[in-house]
């Protein structure tokens, strides 16, 4: 075991070596490159420019987990009262009849 | 408002970026491309470092009003390079394009080479080199992202725990169980490869 540990870290001595080489890559980023990203940048506009739909789309997420447990409370809830989805929907269905709907929809 | 501010301060260019001057982002592009790039040629392959020192300054403009003055620009530049490095290794990852070869005979003959202590006779420097790079590659390449970065960070670069978790976003102790982790990981990789058993 001793001597793999010694075999081991030869090898990792090497890897490093090797990582540390791949500082030596030469690229160049040449000015047809900047243009490239500024052209990007241009075309995300100002910083502070984005829509009041990207704006509102950051917070969303944080409500996500509110909305989420509001809904399971209120299924637990509507299970709990003894609501069947199945009954309400029989009884839309009768109250108003799916033509009639229709009919509302297209104007007549 | 000046426009050829090469001497501005990294505060003043960006007050001016987040006011509306879209083009003084040239100003923090031209002064920490070369910065960037020292970070990104670490971790990307070559082919595709340009591509991703792109990404990190759209990303970097994108995430510009996150910046806060009291902290280092190129530090927190830096953070955004590598959680540029770290997504790519992860689309990557995801889409399968990460080469799950074996090792060639050339690179089969760097690791025993070099624990046999035979690596500076018998071999061209050059051929070492190559041969040590694809072994280095192929390691990684076995590894997820997040224990390539780690090992990548930690382990190969020699920074601390601390450093690489604010480096990457992740919590201190993430990084510390994930380091010790990744590194037991790329020691069983050498030794089968070796065809010790460990």
């Amino acid at each position: 075991m001793k001597f793999l540990d010694k075999d081991l870290k030869k090898l990792e001595d090497g890897l490093k070596e090797a990582y540390a080489r791949k500082e030596d890559i030469e690229v160049e980023l040449d000015s047809k490159w900047e243009t490239g990203v500024m052209r990007d940048i241009r075309r995300l506009g100002p910083v502070n420019g984005g829509s009041a739909f990207l704006f509102l789309s950051k917070f969303v997420w944080r409500f996500s987990t509110v909305a989420c447990s509001v809904a399971v409370l209120l299924l637990i809830y509507a299970g709990f009262i003894g609501i069947d989805p199945i009954e309400q929907i029989a009884d839309m269905y009768f109250s108003a009849p799916v033509e009639l709907s229709v009919a509302h929809l297209i104007g007549e | 408002m000046p426009t050829n501010s090469n001497t501005a301060s990294d505060a003043e260019i960006i007050r001016r970026i987040i006011a509306g001057d879209v083009n003084a982002f040239e100003l923090i592009l031209k002064r920490y491309q070369g910065h960037v790039l020292s970070i990104v040629k670490k971790h990307i392959p070559e082919e595709r470092i340009e591509e991703t020192v792109h990404d990190s300054f759209v990303r970097a403009y994108q995430s510009l009003r996150s910046f806060r003055n009291s902290d280092s620009f190129k530090y927190w530049l830096s953070s955004i390079a590598v959680r540029t490095c770290y997504d790519f290794w992860r689309n990557r990852y995801r889409t399968r394009e990460v080469p799950m070869s074996s090792l060639s005979e050339g690179q089969q003959n760097w690791l025993e080479n070099m624990v046999s202590d035979r690596s500076g006779q018998s071999y061209k420097e050059r051929e070492i080199k190559q041969e040590a790079k694809e072994t280095l590659d192929w390691a990684l390449g076995k590894l997820s992202a997040e224990d390539r970065m780690v090992v990548e960070l930690v382990f190969l670069e020699g920074l601390s725990g601390r450093e690489a978790a604010e480096l990457l976003g992740w919590s201190v102790a993430n990084v510390k169980v994930r380091s010790f982790r990744s590194r037991n990981k790329l020691r069983n990789l050498l030794s089968k490869a070796l065809g010790k058993k460990n």
